[in-house]
């Protein structure tokens, strides 16, 4: 019994277990709150400690966010943190080679990490009788992962391998994870591919990514979240044993790249794919971090433009004039980046149409907001969308430790995950058309048609 | 020299030692009396030694992925394990309506969400053989207006609510699912009853889902897994089986026509074919309240008998589906087999290899293709039912020129537990993983509706996933060896995406090579 998905578009939304979760915008509608409890400590070595009890299923996820990511990375040593994501799952001082796949898998339960500009994640959901073992795995890779020439070697192939599967074989992705950024971001740290360069990782010695672990891999640059099945008190202690003896790590201020605005005019670029199946067009513009006041109105902005089926967008390009068989905007897509982001737009041509046309309808769209900006009834609809997308997002055990580790590593504490929908109360229908104005204009947009063709 | 190259001279140096074979034989038969030793024959020598170094290669690999389980079989146990908690599969409410209409609730009381899902038997199977894509172009089309609301209308009243509504067609159903606030749940089943009951298919909306199937189509052949996928179906379940059929063209989808879809509509969406399921922040007693308002005048049909195609006849021999996608950057390999289905013998016991087989990091295949020998970013396995059977999937992707590497060690992994069983210890680790796995399976009911759906259609035991986990613990290293042997103790199919130049000599000695195009049509 199988559905199947449209697989080429699997391609674009599914762009990789290289970028992750993004969270979801929210905001405010007139419904009863929901929250979630929160419980946090910080041990003395500098590890952030995030608790939510939810005894719904008899399960815990337990998630690791490290403040190191590709962007942390240095010229000619590229492609570190996503190695790293690879590493994490080989041997420690007390877990052998193999043997944390192994714990994890026998539990029943799931594994993974993923790698951003800003952060890289690890995290097992697993039954929540396992939730010490997890701790155990989690501290001693913390304190002593294994890295030698032969470890490396063969993660070094494996990554080769995914850059292969997952950058080069399948449909859109080369330009999207590689030609994109390149053109979108200004900064060496957010354009340069999370993979890395394949070169930098086969010339890099044992000692580098030593080096490299020591500094980022630490209980002051982490923040680990508890989430599901557990008593707090009983936790906490857990916490403690396993990971306050771990000693702390060196003193770091991660920041944000600089990004210089797109300012010189619009960048296009047409590039041929031949395992592209259908046109496709991906435009951007520069954004300001997330939860600014301003990016916070862009991301209304295009919930209003493209969620949902009465969304002008794709009413318009999909439904009235069948320019396209699907729309999406959104904001921290395809590259999640916590400082200066992209508002990106993808625009997937119906059958006969040309990629042109399709802008033009997009543009002209836009224009409108420009010009009229956007309803009341629209504005009431984008917030109940983003106050159900709230409630969504609580729902899930594993999903609800991702955005509790977002909100403490970036948004300021995870308390303020609760009620946060509300702060987008705070936007008018001016604001709406103001950063359509200022934000979404031709000079400042970034291109890409990607169309089917070129060498085989 | 390369692994191509190496392994193509191996295949001429077989058959020139077979060849010699031959000539050696009818040479003693000719002449029998002559007992003179033969020249020695430096082309089956060399044959000979490429032999036996491979089978060398083989015992050192199983060696070491044995001596690596042994390794990892004796790791203490994580620390702390504590009693499982319970994991309690609820038991969810069914009311039938005077028209048929079963209704399905399964409470959730956690957050104020409802999931709505109007399940009818009319998936992909129950379209014509050569209007294969009629039931996607319904349901397709049940969203796009109905008697009282045009399809901007119905958007509108969903989109309000923060909502969402969807169309999905499996191969055995369809669902039309609202997925709501508790609060809007009237407006939530309303709207599918609609959808469902009174749909207008207008005809200006035709030629926009055509055009998203014929993308879809398109999707499925730009992906490596999806030509797999379709490939496989194709060769385990073949013509006679709705579930084997070729990917339609553009001029069969383009073909279809409004009467067409009408009459499929009549003929299979009524109560009696179909399930409402509502799960979630709902009172059993409102929702069939609400239910019997917005069905209850839904028409009654007649029953529409449960399509079975011919089972397909095992393949005789192995053979090499080489599907050409030149501008492939890796080779993806697939074997596949025909299995049990669900609620068959032996479907657990597929369950139990392909979460050993296949199962994660410490799965046996990601174990040495992987980590032992970095082939593949990754490789794994999935069995998936129908109601012509059952289809056993293991494979990944890989360099184009370790193609054959890969799939040797993939063939040696997939026969290992029929030749030398699965200690019992491994079987034990197993059973408890798929054990651990159901407790997370069933996190939110949304998942429970999902696997409640399948119980009803596949006819499974209405006590079938209560009684999982006790099932699967009982399952014994005898019955996986057998259960191993039939799926794997014959010829396999092996099915294989990439450039064909480059692939057809080195999967030529794994058995007979036949080269597709993309539409999967027989090259040459």
């Amino acid at each position: 019994m199988r559905n199947l998905a449209p697989i080429a578009l699997a391609g674009i939304f599914m762009v990789s277990g290289v970028s992750g979760i993004t969270v979801l915008p929210t905001v405010a509608s007139a419904a009863a709150d929901v929250a979630i409890p929160i419980e946090k400590f910080e041990l003395p070595n500098g590890l952030k400690v995030i608790l939510s009890e939810d005894h719904s299923a008899p399960i815990v996820s337990v998630y690791i966010t490290y403040r190191v990511g590709s962007a942390q990375e240095v010229e000619g040593r590229t492609g570190f943190a996503h190695l790293f994501e690879h590493m994490m799952f080989n041997g420690s001082k007390n877990v052998p080679e193999g043997a944390f796949g192994y714990y994890v898998d026998n539990t029943g339960g799931a594994l993974n990490g993923n790698t951003e500009p800003d952060r890289t994640n690890y995290f097992e959901t697993v039954p929540s009788n396992f939730l010490e073992g997890m701790l155990f795995l989690e501290a001693s890779r913390m304190e002593s992962l294994i890295l030698t020439d032969e470890s490396l070697g063969n993660e070094k192939d494996v990554v080769k391998e995914e850059v292969r599967q997952q950058q080069e074989n399948q449909p859109f992705a080369k330009t999207i994870l590689l030609d994109w950024p390149a053109a979108a971001f200004s900064s060496w740290e957010y354009s340069h591919s999370i993979y890395g360069s394949m070169e930098d990782l086969s010339n890099a010695p044992a000692q580098a990514f030593i080096d490299f672990f020591d500094r980022y891999y630490t209980p002051n640059n982490a923040v680990l979240v508890l989430c599901g099945d557990f008593e707090s008190a009983k936790a906490k202690a857990l916490v403690e044993q396993y990971f306050g003896p771990l000693a702390r790590g060196p003193e770091l201020t991660p920041g944000f790249p600089a990004e210089a605005e797109q300012t010189g005019g619009p960048v296009y670029k047409e590039v041929q794919d031949p395992l592209a199946p259908m046109p496709l067009a991906l435009i951007s513009f520069d954004v300001p971090p997330p939860r600014e006041k301003d990016r916070d109105a862009l991301e209304l902005l295009a919930t209003i433009l493209t969620d949902g089926a009465s969304a002008r967008l794709p009413k318009r390009l999909v439904d009235d004039e069948k320019l396209a068989a699907a729309v999406m905007m959104n904001a921290g897509f395809p590259i999640p980046t916590y400082g200066q982001g992209q508002l990106a737009t993808l625009l997937v041509a119906s059958n006969d149409t040309k990629l042109a046309d399709l802008r033009a309808a997009y543009w002209d769209e836009l224009d409108k907001v420009k010009k009229k900006g956007i309803s009341a009834a629209e504005l009431k609809r984008a917030k109940a969308k983003i106050y159900k997308d709230y409630v969504d997002g609580l729902s899930k055990t594993q999903y609800k430790a991702s955005q509790l580790a977002t909100y403490e590593t970036f948004y300021g504490g995870a308390e303020k995950i609760n009620g946060d929908y509300k702060r987008f109360n705070k936007i008018s229908a001016g604001d709406l058309k103001r950063v359509a104005n200022t934000y979404l204009t031709q000079d400042r947009s970034v291109t890409f048609d990607i169309v089917p063709g070129g060498a085989k | 020299m390369t692994t191509k190259n190496r392994r193509a001279n191996a295949f001429v140096m077989r058959l020139g030692a077979s060849l010699s074979a031959c000539l050696l034989v009818s040479s003693f038969a000719c002449k029998p009396k002559e007992e003179v030793a033969p020249p020695p024959d430096p082309v089956a020598e060399a044959a000979a030694k490429e032999a036996e170094d491979k089978d060398a290669e083989a015992k050192d690999r199983a060696d070491k992925a044995a001596a690596q389980r042994a390794k990892l079989a004796a790791l203490p146990p994580l620390p702390g394990i504590t009693a499982p908690s319970p994991v309690v599969f609820p038991t969810p409410t069914v009311t039938t309506l005077a028209n048929g209409l079963e209704v399905i609730v399964l409470e959730d009381h956690e957050m104020p969400v409802v999931d709505i899902s109007l399940v009818v038997k009319a998936g992909k199977i129950y379209a014509p053989a050569d209007q294969s894509k009629l039931a996607e172009l319904t349901i397709g089309l049940l969203g796009e207006g109905t008697a009282k609301h045009s399809k901007a209308d119905l958007d509108k009243l969903v989109d309000a609510t923060g909502g969402t509504k969807s169309e999905r067609a499996d191969d055995e159903i369809v669902v039309l699912g609202a997925d709501m606030l508790s609060r809007d749940l009237d407006l939530g089943v309303k709207v599918l009853a609609e959808m469902a009951m009174t749909p207008t298919f207008p005809e200006e909306s035709m030629k926009k889902i055509k055009d998203l199937l014929i993308q879809e189509v398109s999707g499925q052949k730009a992906s490596p897994f999806g030509l797999a996928l379709q490939m496989s179906e194709r060769v385990i379940y073949g013509d006679k089986s709705a579930y084997g059929r070729p990917f339609p063209t553009d001029e069969e989808i383009n073909g279809l026509s409004r009467d067409q879809v009408v009459a499929f509509h009549a003929r299979h969406y009524h109560p009696g074919n179909a399930l409402l399921v509502i799960s979630g922040d709902v009172k059993p007693g409102k929702a069939a309240a609400l239910a019997k308002k917005h069905f209850g005048k839904w028409k009654a049909g007649e029953a529409i008998p449960q399509p079975r195609g011919e089972k397909q006849a095992a393949s005789d021999k192995t053979v090499v589906h080489l599907i050409d996608r030149k501008a492939s950057a890796q080779a993806t390999i697939a074997v596949v087999t025909g299995a049990a289905a669900m609620g068959e013998a032996g479907y657990l016991d597929a369950k139990i290899l392909q979460a050993a087989l296949g199962g994660g990091l410490s799965g046996r295949l990601n174990q040495v293709l992987r980590e032992q020998l970095g082939l593949t970013y990754g490789v794994g396995a999935f069995h998936s039912s129908s109601f012509d059977g059952a289809m056993f999937f293991a494979g990944g992707s890989t360099k184009t020129k370790s193609a054959g590497e890969f799939t040797e060690a993939l063939l040696q992994l997939l026969k290992e537990p029929a030749q030398d069983g699965m200690p019992a210890d491994e079987l034990g680790r197993i059973q408890s993983k798929l054990s651990g796995k159901f407790a997370l399976e069933v996190e939110g009911v949304g998942v429970i509706a999902g696997k409640t759906i399948t119980q009803r259609i596949f006819g499974l035991p209405a006590d079938f996933w209560e009684r999982y986990r006790t099932d699967i613990e009982s399952a014994t290293p005898e019955q996986i060896k057998a259960t191993s042997s039939s799926l794997w103790g014959g010829p396999v199919q092996i099915i294989a995406i990439g450039n064909a130049s480059k692939l057809k000599d080195t999967l030529g000695s794994f058995g007979e090579v036949k080269v597709y195009d993309l539409d999967l049509k027989p090259k040459g």
